[in-house]
């Protein structure tokens, strides 16, 4: 009795620690043939093609692609690039080294290193007109806008 | 402790896998992809290729996204309607060709691996129907389908292989064929069938048998019930042998036999046109002339079980055999048999009625036969056509009109 306790003991600690293993895809990744990528929540997403274009759908929001644009798209567990949460009508943009940041006037825009330092911090003066940050090294950062978190990779 | 470590083994790959998946939608068919196996998925101005499977966007009609993890080896079909989706996994997706016209579908398997698909069927269809063939065994899953073909046969599996019917715990399954039709039976198996699981099947036969396999058919001790109500013919017709191990078979309205089992063209596969009863229930009512309750050609064996059998038609049997062996190896086995139809006249001979009949020996080691033939229409309780061997655990409610020899068997 005791032994097959001490094995479901076993089996518990070992189950919680493969579950940390098991791969939580939570959005899904496009990439553009000029490399630039966006992700987008798989939550209620949906994908439909019509005369070369492709439109996701999300939520009663939709975004159009054009296919001859696109490279590939990839499961991945955190967003890269752009999320696009049109509610709060923010998005984030990666173009080569420089990032484009559209959000509500007004809204806090941070942006950290791999290692979490702050590099830069930045306040959205005016709607409608996206701000230029040039990320000028290559590394991986964390964007923090508003409520909205973002993975990015400058190459 | 085995089955403890096998536990472990289960769980351990199954907390490993993602729970997201992908469903390609193509007019009928949906191909499922899990997202961990995926990978890249490419674009070309006309394509996408998944798992180096290429799908032309003219082609697709969406793709959606689920928190679930999808089976590799097991096939989806919903009805709704007048309408059926296949869901098939990516990876045996290269190995299928579907064709759903409307509810009516058919999948052909070129698998050559020998890795057994799964099938699982699911939803209502007004005018249905499920065709698979295969040169390898397959499972069927009955969960809660409900199909009325109005053209032929409800299901027809074309295996010549093992399939085993999983009908899962608490579903209900209902299967109608079409009446006049071309189809050998409401539900038909060529190869040997192996039910399992505790729901129940109910089955109409229109145009013939309600059920029928070209091979032996298993019904498992964890089988629920098959609930027959109509068939122009038999309502079971299995060739080869029947063996019961467990569950109910309720037969009524059947024009012809209750069970019949008859031998295979083949005179030496195994256990060629017997029956086994070894547990469960089993519940007849016939009215036709000329049909029996339980027939085979062979050797009819019973080791346990309830029997209770009414025969309204004139010339016909409860149970009728070649020879017979009634023993306790697995219970006592109780048969109540009515016979209520009396005697046939065929060009001015009496064709005559029975509860039991055997046409050869009778071997009645334990057991009760409750047997009420109609005296006044000369119907007989048990008839046996060579020797009838009992014990004292034999035993017969209403004196028993026993042709041929009896002999006492030795305890």
């Amino acid at each position: 009795m005791k032994k097959t306790r001490r094995l479901l003991t076993t089996v518990c600690v070992l189950m919680a620690a493969f579950q940390v293993f098991a791969t939580d895809y939570k959005y899904l990744t496009f990439q553009k043939k000029d490399g630039n990528e966006s992700s987008l929540p798989l939550s209620g997403l949906k994908l439909s093609f019509n005369s070369g274009v492709l439109t996701t759908s999300q939520n009663g929001t939709k975004t159009t692609y054009e296919v001859i644009d696109l490279a590939k798209m990839y499961f991945s567990e955190t967003a890269t690039a752009i999320q696009s949460v049109q509610n709060s009508h923010t998005a984030v943009s990666l173009q080569g080294s420089s990032l484009n940041i559209n959000a509500p006037a007004g809204t806090l825009s941070r942006v950290f290193d791999a290692s979490g330092k702050l590099v830069m911090s930045t306040t959205i003066s005016s709607d409608g007109t996206p701000t230029h940050v040039d990320l000028l090294l290559p590394g991986i950062y964390v964007v923090k806008t508003g409520k909205q978190t973002l993975k990015i990779l400058v190459k | 402790m085995k089955k403890l470590f096998l536990l472990i083994a289960a769980l351990i790959p199954a907390a490993l896998v993602s729970a997201q998946s992908m469903y390609i939608y193509q007019g009928n068919v949906a191909t499922m992809v899990n997202a961990d196996l995926t990978g890249d998925m490419t674009y070309s101005n006309t394509a996408l290729t998944v798992r180096g499977l290429q799908f032309p966007l003219s082609t697709i009609d969406s793709i959606a996204f689920s928190d679930n993890h999808v089976n590799i080896d097991s096939v989806v079909v919903k009805y709704v309607g007048t309408t059926a989706k296949v869901f098939v996994p990516i990876e045996i997706l290269p190995y299928l060709t579907i064709t759903a016209n409307d509810a009516h579908v058919s999948i052909v398997s070129s698998q050559m691996d020998g890795n057994e698909i799964k099938y699982a069927l699911t939803g209502t269809s007004t005018d249905g129907s499920f065709y698979e063939y295969s040169d390898y065994k397959s499972t069927l899953y009955l969960n809660n389908i409900t199909l009325n073909n109005t053209k032929g046969g409800a299901i027809d599996i074309d295996d010549g292989k093992r399939v085993e019917i999983d009908v899962p715990d608490g579903t209900i399954n209902s299967l109608t064929d079409c009446a006049a039709g071309t189809q050998k039976a409401c539900f038909y198996i060529k190869g040997h069938a192996e039910f399992k699981g505790g729901g129940t099947i109910n089955l109409v036969g229109k145009t013939s048998h309600a059920y029928k396999s070209n091979e032996y058919t298993e019904f498992k001790t964890s089988f629920g019930t098959m609930n027959i109500t109509a068939a122009a013919n038999d309502a079971m017709h299995i060739s080869q042998y029947f063996k019961m191990n467990g569950g109910s078979i309720n037969i009524s309205g059947a024009i012809a036999d209750g069970i019949q089992v008859d031998t295979t063209s083949n005179k030496t596969d195994e256990f060629n046109g017997q029956m086994f009863l070894n547990a469960g229930n089993v519940s007849i009512s016939l009215n036709g002339d000329g049909a029996a309750g339980l027939k085979c050609d062979s050797l009819f064996t019973c080791t346990g079980g309830t029997y209770n059998i009414t025969m309204n038609g004139k010339n016909s049997d409860g149970v009728t055999t070649n020879v017979a062996n009634i023993n306790d190896a697995t219970s006592s086995p109780i048969f109540t048999i009515h016979q209520n139809g009396g005697y046939l006249v065929v060009d001015g001979d009496k064709k005559k009625s029975s509860c039991f009949k055997t046409d050869a020996n009778m071997y009645f080691h334990a057991g009760t036969i409750n047997a009420y033939p109609d005296a006044n229409a000369k119907a007989k309780g048990i008839k046996v056509g060579g020797n009838y061997y009992y014990t004292s655990k034999a035993k017969t409610n209403i004196v028993p009109e026993v042709t041929g020899q009896m002999i006492a068997i030795a305890q």
